[in-house]
């Protein structure tokens, strides 16, 4: 019977009452739950941005197109953007933790405003591209990318809206403040998968000549 | 003679030999692991014992089987890399023949590239090599993915559209090596087969010449034959094949200047006797439902006729 | 208190009832018996395919009927009942492992069943209308895009790919998390048994594979639908970027598959061996291995597509070691069972049958992965023997195998033995006369996928009499069918352990009460039952008037805190239609996505908001303290 030996003894009884209702980060099963749904997602946005490195090697048919510099600009300020949610996200999960409410919510609202501006934008972009999903295999791979990123974000602006209007105006459970730090796991995905993205999709075509 | 399959334990060229080699190793040591575990399985549970055991002295068995595994699989893997290497091209190839391969739905279309463009020989479904000599086939497809596989000579080779590629074989004696699609491309992969026929350098130089002649001139044609190729002019036939020397060009159908030579029709599927031939001219969609081919509706002397003109393209 | 605990776990009665049920033990029933009607669907195409090939030219199925067959019985295989039966027993069987009441997210798994039956019956419906793939079940393009595939077959398949991953992903996240974080008190990671390593591994493959193929269906559809170029060579697209993508999912797929029936064997073993299993940390190793090699092979696939030779000897050096894992693992099951007190009862028969089965299929396996002699035999009949030898052999001798082991927990009833013994030997001489002549058919150049052969091809007899065995080995499938409907009603009652089996689910009644432990236990060994009872704890203290468990550590399952466990919910029901309806729409517009996200608001918002009775912030529970 080997068993080794820096396992703790089990516990002969154990009185689970005295045991907090509730836990934050990777001691809650949701936390688990959502790093899973990101690696998930994050595997499938590796998928395409490595599809778009192979079929960058078939150098032959491959047409780099240079986007336009107020599409970048307009690339550039939305990662901006991106990047300024990230402080008030972690800030409304610091509040969270302490069991702050109103703290929560505010931080959740402001990072929630710069993340729906963010897709505002997009939709700006959206009109702006130049190429369509079936102009060549680098606009498939393009639109392919960018709608998957997309979805992430309005995946987590409206998580975020339906969190935020629990806190404002539901009976707010200790389980709610967990689900805020879910949602900020989601965020930050949102926010780190779109630099690869951005620096392939569209400052890669630079390095090229034209 | 129609061979309809290949074997590949039956070598007739220096890659499949290779590949063949490097089989026969793997059986044996697939066999002798087989029969060890069977027989380690049998003796361990055809007498019970009791269930107390000495773990650390099975388990240090247990790390026996593995390295003896792992030793095994370094072995293989070298028998492996050996067998494979430079089949692709193959070293200090000379005097190589070239042809183009390509891969269609449900059929293979031929080129002999010549010293100038009216000396190329196109043909269908059947490869003539010459004996002993290296044959480079440039694989290209038209439409989806086939495989271009003779197991008698050679390991099989992928027509990609976008990608094409090529692959060597040689034929070290003289036969008919019966050659097949194998990669699922649509309704009729099952059909999509061809011969490989490998000759005397000679009788290979004189085929070819053969094929480089255009059809036969109208004068030198029966009568019977020249109502045929009245037919095939005026009907359906001109609309996809090419018959040279005449002015039938088109080539999304299978070169028919030649077709009486060849041993078999609708990609190997059928021997080419006047019976078989009528038939696929009638309805090819009995013989390969779904291919390309449309039924021509005639009657029967028009059938005849044709089917006489046909046989005169030799 | 056990009336306190089934009034709060249980979901009640009706229709009603039945469609919001959450408890694992329903959904794992549900999931497996699917799984075997679509196992039987399988079968049926696979014997009309033998007999289309038992002659030559023999007219019973036309091309394109057979080419819609091979797909289906392919895609069947794969993706409705090898997959999806490997949920269900992982369903069913980790919580109860693990000391559980449930898994981590209830509703989700009801969910994870439903869009599977929603992929199922898309697959089938396609089927029926003549509207069914055909282009194989890898879909190779581009005779699976839009230029060679017109109509809707096609997209059938893509989504039907959709619904199934979908699925099998939401399942992985829940076992996971489960294992992670649901484990009885004192079941520290290195004390698991065997079977939950391998669903836990299997767990993560599929969150790394399957969103490979989500993917590639994904840009196929689109090349279809809304004319993306991912896979059309003309505007800078590759067909090798399809199959890269395709066989970097299936590769791993294929042990995902493969590692359950592995962590059977280890489940069934101890009860038939009276020993637990040699080298545990062995197996575990092997198991963990396994699952990484598996993505690094999907080359092998590929080796007839002309990829630079150094890049293919790499990946026969990959698939050569992949070996080396599995090796051990069987060489630590046969030392288990090496001259061991055996009781020769069906389930342990069935492992005997992988023994002598999926070792043929591993070595021919070692033959595939050698360059040259794969291709010779690349796409001809020897790998359709290699792909059953393993599947069969590694994947559903286990299953057979843990079906008789886990019926009597599931049901309450033991399955009859005799009728056992009689299936096992049929399907084990069955399949092996059905597909060991494929071998040689493909040696002798007899491709796969050909709806027909030519008479002088020689491939006659071995066709025939492979077709007659695959009645035998039909015949002893139908046994065990038979045999499972029968004993439902009328089998033998069977008590809590009636194999003396050493692992927790074995310590609830047959079938387990809706609550699963009436007392949550706490594990010392990896061999609970088989410890001194008096050396056995539990945990008390949770509420009975909730579904509250106790969540442990990872790594230790030291007791970390309560939590509150989701209960039945109509919700996963309408987000598995929602999913539904959106996908296939989106096989005809590209609206049909749009329309499933304004749909799934609702739906999602549905699922979480709050409802019941709060735990106020800050509640004022006896000794609780604040997060």
């Amino acid at each position: 019977m080997s068993t080794p030996a820096n396992t703790p003894p089990a516990p002969r009884s154990l009185d689970a009452s005295g045991l907090p209702s509730h836990a934050f980060g990777h001691r809650a099963p949701l936390w688990w739950g959502v790093l899973l749904m990101v690696a998930i997602e994050a595997t499938t946005m590796a998928l395409l941005l490595v599809s778009y490195l192979y079929l960058r090697g078939n150098e032959d048919a491959w047409r780099p197109l240079r986007l336009s510099w107020r599409i970048l600009e307009l690339a550039v300020v939305q990662m901006a953007l991106l990047v300024a949610s990230v402080g008030p996200t972690m800030a409304s999960v610091r509040a969270a933790r302490a069991g702050r409410l109103r703290a929560t919510r505010s931080w959740l609202l402001v990072a929630t405003v710069l993340g729906a501006l963010m897709l505002a934008l997009r939709c700006l972009e959206i009109r702006w591209l130049p190429f369509r999903w079936d102009t060549d295999a680098r606009g498939s791979v393009f639109w392919m990318t960018f709608g998957l990123h997309t979805a992430h974000m309005v995946t987590g602006v409206l998580e975020n809206g339906m969190i935020l209007a629990l806190l404002y105006a539901g009976r707010v459970e200790e389980k709610h403040f967990g689900d805020v730090e879910a949602g900020a796991l989601l965020w930050y995905f949102c926010v780190l998968e779109w630099v690869p993205a951005l620096a392939l999709l569209y400052f890669d075509p630079l390095l090229w000549p034209t | 003679m129609m061979p309809a399959s290949g074997y590949a334990l039956a070598p007739a060229g220096p890659q499949a030999a290779r590949l063949a080699h490097v089989f026969w190793v793997f059986f044996a040591v697939a066999l002798v692991v087989y029969l060890v575990v069977v027989a380690l399985l049998l003796l361990g549970v055809l007498r019970p014992g009791a269930a107390a055991v000495d773990e650390p002295a099975r388990l240090r068995l247990v790390a026996v089987g593995g390295v003896l595994t792992a030793f095994t699989l370094i072995g293989l893997l070298v028998v492996s890399v050996r067998g494979g290497h430079e089949l692709n091209p193959m070293r200090g190839a000379k005097d190589v023949l070239t042809v183009q391969v390509i891969g269609r739905q449900w059929w293979w279309e031929l080129h002999y590239p010549g010293t100038a463009p009216d000396q190329e020989v196109v043909t269908a479904n059947e490869l003539h090599v010459p004996v002993g000599r290296p044959v480079l086939l440039q694989l290209v497809s038209r439409d989806v993915i086939h495989s271009f596989w003779v197991p008698e000579l050679h390991g099989k080779r992928d027509l990609i559209p976008g990608h094409d590629s090529t692959t060597y074989i040689q034929a070290d004696r003289p036969g008919v090596f019966r050659g097949q699609c194998a990669e699922f491309c649509g309704t009729q992969h099952a059909q999509m087969g061809f011969l490989v026929i490998a000759e005397p350098e000679d009788s290979f130089q004189r085929w070819l010449a053969v094929q480089r002649r255009p059809a036969p001139p109208q004068q030198e044609l029966g009568a019977q034959a020249r109502r045929g190729q009245q037919l095939f002019q005026r009907g359906t036939c001109v609309m996809c094949h090419r018959v040279a020397g005449t002015q039938a060009g088109a080539t999304m159908g299978p070169d028919l200047t030649h077709v009486a030579s060849r041993t078999t029709l609708a990609a190997g599927s059928l021997p080419n006797v006047r019976e078989h031939l009528r038939r696929w001219v009638a309805d090819a969609q009995s013989v390969k439902p779904g291919s390309h081919m449309p039924p021509t509706p005639l009657s029967a002397t028009d059938q005849d006729d044709l089917v006489t003109y046909l046989e005169a393209l030799r | 208190m056990n009336e306190a605990l089934a009034a709060t776990w249980s979901p009640g009665r009706g229709l009603s009832a039945w469609l919001r049920e959450v408890r694992h033990t329903e959904i794992g029933k549900r999931f497996v018996v699917t799984a075997f009607l679509f196992f039987a669907a399988g079968g049926i195409e696979a014997l009309l395919m033998r007999l289309q090939l038992s002659r030559p030219a023999s007219g019973t199925v036309g091309p394109d009927l057979y080419n819609r067959l091979f797909t289906t019985h392919g895609s069947t295989m794969m993706f409705l009942f090898a997959v999806p039966v490997m949920q269900g027993v992982g369903t069913f069987t980790v919580p109860l492992m693990l000391g559980a009441r449930n898994l981590a997210f209830p509703r989700l798994s009801a969910y994870s069943y439903y869009v599977y039956v929603v992929g199922g019956l898309l697959l089938y419906a396609g089927f029926s209308l003549r509207a069914g793939p055909d282009a194989g079940w890898f879909a190779y393009t581009p005779l699976s895009g839009p230029a060679f595939s017109p109509g809707k077959r096609m997209d059938v398949w893509a989504q039907m790919i959709t619904f199934t991953e979908l699925s099998a992903l939401a399942t992985a996240v829940n076992l996971i998390v489960t294992i992670f974080k649901l484990r009885a008190p004192g079941m520290s990671i290195t004390r698991m048994p065997l079977l939950v390593w391998a669903f836990l591994v299997v767990a993560f493959m599929i969150v790394f594979a399957m969103p490979a193929v989500v993917v590639a269906s994904s840009c196929l559809a689109l090349d279809r639908l809304v004319g993306t170029h991912f896979f059309n060579h003309a505007e800078g697209g590759d067909h090798l970027l399809w199959q890269h993508m395709f066989w970097f999912f299936a590769h791993p797929e294929v042990y995902i598959i493969f590692l359950p029936g592995l962590g059977m064997i280890s489940a069934i073993l101890p009860a038939f061996t009276r020993r637990r299993v040699l080298g545990y940390d062995v197996v575990v190793l092997a198991t963990v291995t396994t699952g990484f090699v598996a993505f690094g092979v999907w080359v092998h696939h590929m080796f007839a597509a002309g990829l630079p030779q150094l890049g293919d000897s790499y990946f026969t050096a990959s698939s050569l070691i992949i070996t080396i894992p599995t090796g051990l693992q069987i060489f630590c099951w046969l030392a288990t069972l090496w001259r061991a007190p055996l009781r020769f009862a069906t389930p342990l028969l069935f492992v005997l049958g992988f023994f002598v089965t999926f070792v043929v299929g591993g070595l021919t396996g070692v033959m595939l992965a050698a360059v040259p002699l794969d291709l010779q035999v690349h796409d001809t009949m020897f790998v359709v023997a290699h792909l059953h030898y393993v599947l069969i052999g590694g994947a559903v001798f286990p299953l057979l195998g843990g079906v008789y082991y886990w019926f009597p927990k599931a049901t309450g009833r033991m399955l009859n033995e005799r009728a056992g013994k009689v299936s096992f030997w049929l399907t084990l001489i069955g399949f092996n006369a059905t597909f060991f002549p494929l071998h040689m058919l493909g040696l002798h150049g007899m491709p796969r996928r050909v709806y027909t052969y030519l008479p002088g091809s020689g491939w006659h007899h071995l066709n025939l009499f492979s077709t007659v065995c695959a009645g035998v080995l039909g015949l002893g499938i139908l046994i065990t069918f038979v045999n499972v409907v029968a004993s439902r009603a009328r089998g033998r009652r069977a008590e809590a352990n009636p194999w003396e089996a050493d692992s927790l689910e074995w310590a609830v009644p047959s079938p387990p009460p809706p609550y699963n432990f009436a007392e949550i236990p706490t594990v010392g060994s990896r061999a609970p039952l088989w410890e001194e009872p008096s050396s056995r704890g539990v945990v008390t203290g949770l509420a009975t008037d909730q579904r509250e468990v106790v969540v442990t550590t990872l790594l230790d399952a030291a007791p970390d805190h309560r939590t509150i466990l989701a209960g039945p919910s109509i919700w996963p029901l309408f987000a598995a239609a929602v999913t539904g309806v959106g996908f296939i729409v989106s096989m005809f517009t590209p609206w049909g996505l749009p329309m499933a996200v304004a749909l799934g608001v609702p739906v999602m918002v549905g699922w979480f908001w709050p409802k019941g009775k709060p735990t106020p912030l800050h509640a004022e529970q006896p000794g609780t303290k604040a997060a």
